[in-house]
């Protein structure tokens, strides 16, 4: 009787979610199917459920690979650099950016800094080449007409690392504020006016107001950062990836390119693509449950 | 009184300090983009003397008229256009319409359903079977194929429902007890104190349509139905720089810089002119303590 | 759905008009040889038939294209190459961008257009699907289309997957590849005379940088660069050490791999200096094409390596930047420790591919289409278009009118109509006597030209593991190049490949086939 009228009570509710689960359904989980074939030997001639079954062979030509561990600790390190340096930044901008009081200055800062988003890889790897090449890049000239010495910033493997996340800063911290500026946007004047009230300085407003009214965007937005560990940006990796900094910049995403997808190895790249969210599905789950310990809503 | 004082020393610190640091962080954002507008503008020989270019000697609109200089590129502007507007509408409904449903915990099943959003961020099928759920729906060629199959996606789905979970429900249940039925909160209260993320969603959705390549490569089959990224990309094809492009240099010229430029130029500004429509929806603070009186 | 069925109907229409113009026109078709019984028909066919004795063929092509943009509906090349060939196309052109991956839905999706262009035909799905029997086998049936038989023998052979033939290949010429195109105003301006073995090549190089010709500071000898798994642009240097185009020579009937050959460490010792000399750019490793190509236009670099068809189009580049007295040469061969040298293409682009589905009669009618394309009269169509409407002949030499210039889609035909033409990699428009020249110089290049002998040849480890390899080998030779190994690491990387049983099974697996191949003829 109850669920009955709740069901009727809320059958607004389910119309809402019907046609964004179809569409789910029909576009994202359908096509799961298509994972079967990183246990197969796939041939497009045959199609799916004519290929020939393989078993885990092709993880295991992945696990069995010499450089495994490297392409894994590569792949992971540049992850956790950008976890660490480049997932905050975008949330200081914004609180940065909504302190300010001119409405002018604020519009024209926040429309400036969403421009690096726009320019593609390509472009940025250039530009990065005109600045830190080591015979002619701007800084290297500054450098030594300054007396310095000149710097390998990329062709040295030590920098690599830093390179890549100073670039992915560059291009895409103004554009990450975008979810971050709305989600403030949505706090409650109130909330500021009794903090004033209070007596609570401008540090600890944004610190007792402003932050946990957009805690759970941030949760949301780093669990899902979280599970993509394992990937990395590939374009701009594949651009930046020369002969002399390779082993520290070959990730997982290059590697498939070119030992699967150049190939023509569906089978691999799907393989290599499974192990990739398994493990970030695991990733996913613990960190789900450690919000939830601290409280938080978490995703599921 | 004299703690006010100091505070408010403190505060005129605070906001000189943090316009300064912004407008450093402008500055190093503007920059990249500078040099694609400057060097868009420039003669080729100018810009492989290398180096920084910072103004052109000469100004040429050469590689603006090298885009333009096909007879199609209004009607991939029109697609592109055409993509921008339907699409983003349809993504926002369809998208706010799935993330508050989720928001409510009274809908039953949420769990399991916000986990199969989950999955599909994490697993990736390849482009085979969502290319064949696509011919099976009878979508080949048609416009919607670039739309309908990424009308939205989980990520969205999951950051929107977080800005609806800080809407109270205890908002609804008032209206409700006040008369209004389920539609009209949803129309007239929920949405509208959504504005902010509506917006931002909005500017990602329209990016993303305005940039639409890859679906219409795999889906469309006509040039008439080419978005302009098809069209600019393929006047600028450089196996060099282009991942995934087959180069065969008996039959291609290698483009200039100045060219490649001008196109993200042409293909950037339409979005930027309208950000600025959205963005004064970022700044509505007041709407939660106004609907609530 | 009923949009489509309407523009099929006008399409229809406009057919039906054209193939009543050509009746009357009483037009020379050569796709009357050799085919069969008419097809089923439809609506299209049915009111052609009517007016004409062979009703149209509908084709359907999968192709890409480099031009502006594709043909518009109605084009008047498409609509004169339909009344030749007495065909309906339907064509879909697809960008270069990504084209890998629309072939490769297309190919998974089952539904192959009549002829659907392959690329990539060392790739592994593809190959695996020809096996399969996908795709019909045109071994035989290609041998009665005399124009298409005009290729050259490599083009066919290294288009074999276990001696057939599963395609029409996209013929492509064989001599005039990425070789050094050298300054020669500068080398004039110096005394010097062009190059001819790599001694001379790394003195001209010097005499490039030290004097500075065009008084440019860091003026390099040469530009290029590198790939993440391969020599790139200044694999030629490498490859006229070892002989050989590639990876692989043949010796003494065997494959052997340069990589363990003491001309590699020559090469490598040889580009060593050259970068310590800075007579490289500094940068090789990090450049991509066309910034290494701004070197020469820039006036910093003195030499090139590409194709001759590029000398008119970067001639007209330097003339802009000020440089009009400049002039360039391809050096058709270079002398290394192994004899001369001159890298030889594999003789296509690809290859036209029909599925089985498609009954005989109509692929007859398909390879009847694409030998016309081979033929001299569709070359010019696809190439100059129509005389007196997109060209006239003046003093045996084509000339486009303003109508051709002005076409952003002109010459697209030529994705799919080649003819054989040992000189098309030397540039167009070029004065009669430069063009006497050059084409002697190919002919020079012809007589020592070697090609790579695994072309066409398969190894199932390489294609597993083929390209770790490659990388890795680059990584060092670039560091070896760059001074940061010593040629010693090289030597000492060399003994562990040699030790190493996968990296030794590729060669084994690809002198098998090469082996096979040999033993076949």
């Amino acid at each position: 009787m109850t669920t009955l009228r709740t069901l009727k009570r809320d059958l607004f509710l389910y119309l809402l979610v019907l046609p964004g689960l179809l569409f789910f359904l029909v576009f994202k989980i359908i096509p799961m199917w298509g994972i079967v074939i990183s246990f197969k030997d796939y041939s497009p001639y045959l199609g799916l459920w004519k290929s020939d079954w393989v078993g885990f062979a092709h993880f295991d030509r992945l696990f069995s690979n010499p450089d495994f561990i490297i392409i894994l600790r590569n792949t992971l390190a540049i992850n956790v650099l950008s976890l660490l340096f480049f997932f905050p930044l975008p949330i200081v901008l914004s609180l940065m950016m909504n302190e300010l009081r001119n409405k002018w200055f604020k519009g024209s800062v926040q429309s400036i800094i969403y421009l690096p988003h726009f320019l593609s890889w390509v472009v940025i790897a250039g530009i990065s080449l005109i600045m830190l090449s080591e015979s002619e890049g701007i800084i290297n000239h500054l450098l030594a007409a300054a007396g310095y010495g000149r710097i390998d910033f990329l062709t040295n493997p030590d920098y690599f690392w830093g390179l890549l996340t100073l670039q992915s800063i560059w291009k895409e911290v103004g554009w990450g504020t975008v979810i971050f500026l709305a989600a403030i946007a949505g706090v409650d004047v109130q909330l500021f006016e009794a903090a004033k009230l209070d007596g609570a300085g401008k540090l600890r407003q944004i610190w007792h107001v402003t932050l946990p009214a957009i805690r759970n965007v941030i949760i949301i937005l780093l669990i899902l950062r979280i599970g993509h560990i394992m990937d990395v940006g590939f374009e701009q990796v594949y651009l930046m990836m020369n002969g002399a900094v390779s082993e520290v910049a070959e990730v997982f995403d290059t590697y498939v390119y070119r030992t699967g997808i150049l190939q023509g190895q569906f089978s691999f790249s799907t393989a290599v693509g499974l192990f990739k969210s398994v493990v970030g599905l695991v990733l996913v789950i613990l960190a789900n449950r450690l919000s939830k310990k601290f409280g938080e809503e978490g995703m599921y | 009184m004299k703690s006010n004082l100091s505070e408010s020393t403190f505060e005129r610190w605070f906001y000189a300090a943090n316009a300064v640091i912004l407008i450093v962080v402008a500055l190093i954002c503007l920059f990249p983009f500078y040099y694609v507008f400057v060097v868009s503008f420039a003669s080729p020989e100018e810009v492989r003397q290398g180096g920084l270019l910072l103004f052109p000697k000469t100004w040429t609109l050469d590689a603006y008229r090298y885009l333009l200089s096909t007879n199609t590129f209004l009607k991939a502007t029109g697609v592109s256009a055409f993509l921008a507007v339907v699409g983003t509408f349809c993504s926002l409904l369809i998208t706010s319409m799935l993330s508050y449903g989720l928001s409510r915990k009274r809908l039953k099943g949420r769990r399991p359903m916000m986990l199969m959003i989950l999955l599909t961020t994490l697993f990736n099928p390849g482009i085979i079977p969502g290319y064949l759920v696509v011919r099976d729906l009878g979508m080949i060629n048609s416009i919607w194929s670039l739309i309908i199959p990424v009308l939205t996606s989980g990520w969205y789905v999951l950051l929107m429902k977080g800005f609806f979970d800080s809407i109270p429900a205890s908002l609804e249940e008032a209206a409700l007890i006040d008369g209004s039925n389920e539609i009209g909160v949803w129309l007239r209260i929920i949405l509208p104190l959504s504005l902010p993320s509506l917006a931002a969603f909005g500017l990602f959705y329209a990016v993303g349509y305005w940039n639409t390549f890859f679906t219409a490569v795999l889906y469309i089959n006509t040039p008439d139905k080419w978005p302009l990224q098809i069209l600019l990309q393929n006047l600028l094809i450089d196996s060099s720089t282009a991942m995934g492009a087959v180069s065969d240099s008996s039959l291609q010229d290698v483009p200039s810089q100045s060219k490649k430029m001008a196109a993200i130029i042409v293909s950037t500004v339409p979005i930027l002119l309208v950000y600025p429509f959205l963005q004064k929806h970022f700044a509505k603070g007041a709407m939660v303590g106004s609907v609530k009186e | 759905m009923s949009m489509k069925k309407k523009g099929m109907g006008l399409l229809a229409a406009m057919l039906a008009s054209t193939a009543l113009l050509s009746a009357c026109g009483g037009n020379e078709n050569k796709t009357s040889e050799g085919t069969g019984t008419p097809e089923p028909s439809s609506t299209a066919q049915a009111s052609a038939s009517a007016q004409s004795e062979q009703p149209a063929t509908e084709i359907s092509i999968l192709s890409i294209f480099y031009q502006k943009e594709p043909p518009a509906a109605g084009n008047e090349i498409l609509k004169e190459v339909e009344k030749r060939t007495n065909t309906k196309l339907n064509i879909t052109w697809v960008t270069p961008n990504n084209f890998n991956e629309k072939v490769n839905v297309t190919l998974a999706s089952g539904k192959l257009p009549d002829l659907t262009l392959v690329t990539d035909t060392a790739n592994a799905a593809f190959r695996s699907m020809a096996k399969q029997g996908a795709f019909w086998d045109l071994t035989e049936l290609i041998k009665d289309y005399p124009n298409l038989m005009k290729f050259p023998d490599v083009t066919f052979t290294n288009n074999l997957i276990e001696g057939r033939l599963y395609g029409v290949p996209r013929v492509r010429p064989t001599e005039g590849n990425a070789q050094p195109l050298i300054r020669t105003d500068w080398l004039e301006k110096l005394g010097l005379s062009m190059p001819r073995t790599m001694d001379e090549l790394y003195a001209v190089m010097k005499a490039f940088k030290d004097n500075a010709p065009d008084g440019k500071e860091n003026t390099v000898g040469l530009s290029g660069y590198v790939n993440q798994d391969n020599m790139g642009q200044l694999g030629f240097i490498e490859d006229a050490f070892n002989g050989t185009a590639g990876k692989y020579k043949v010796v003494d009937g065997k494959l052997a791999d340069v990589t363990f050959e003491p001309s590699e460490r020559q090469a490598l010792e040889w580009l060593r200096n050259a970068y310590a000399d800075k007579l490289i750019p500094q940068d090789f490793a990090l450049l991509k094409h066309d910034q290494a190509k701004d070197l020469i236009f820039s006036g910093k670099a003195g030499i090139f390596p590409d194709k001759p068809n590029q000398i008119p189009g970067m001639l007209q580049e330097l003339k802009k930047s000020g440089q009009a007295q400049a002039d360039l040469e391809w050096v058709s061969y270079l002398e290394g420790p192994n004899g001369k040298f001159a890298s030889k293409g594999n003789g296509h682009f690809g290859m036209f591919v029909i599925p089985r589905n498609v009954p005989e009669d109509k692929v007859k009618k398909l390879l009847a289409f694409l030998d016309y394309g081979a033929s001299d009269e569709g070359h010019e169509l696809a190439s100059y278009g129509r005389p007196g409407v997109e060209h006239n002949l003046k003093d045996n030499s084509y000339e486009l009118t303003e109508k051709a210039k002005n076409d952003p889609s002109f010459q697209f035909m030529q994705n799919i109509f080649m003819k054989f033409d040992k000189y098309a990699n030397l540039g167009t428009g070029l004065p009669a006597d430069k063009l006497a020249k050059e084409r002697k110089l190919i002919d020079e290049a012809a007589e020592v030209s070697v090609t790579s002998p695994t072309n066409g040849l398969i190894s199932e480890t390489a294609t597993t593991s083929g390209s770790d390899y490659s990388k890795k080998i680059q990584d060092m030779k670039t560091k070896v190049i760059m001074g940061d190994k010593k040629l010693e690491d090289w030597d000492k990387f060399v003994e562990q490949l040699k030790a190493d049983k996968t990296y030794l099974k590729i060669l084994e697996e690809f002198d098998a086939a090469y082996q096979a191949r040999a033993n076949a003829k």
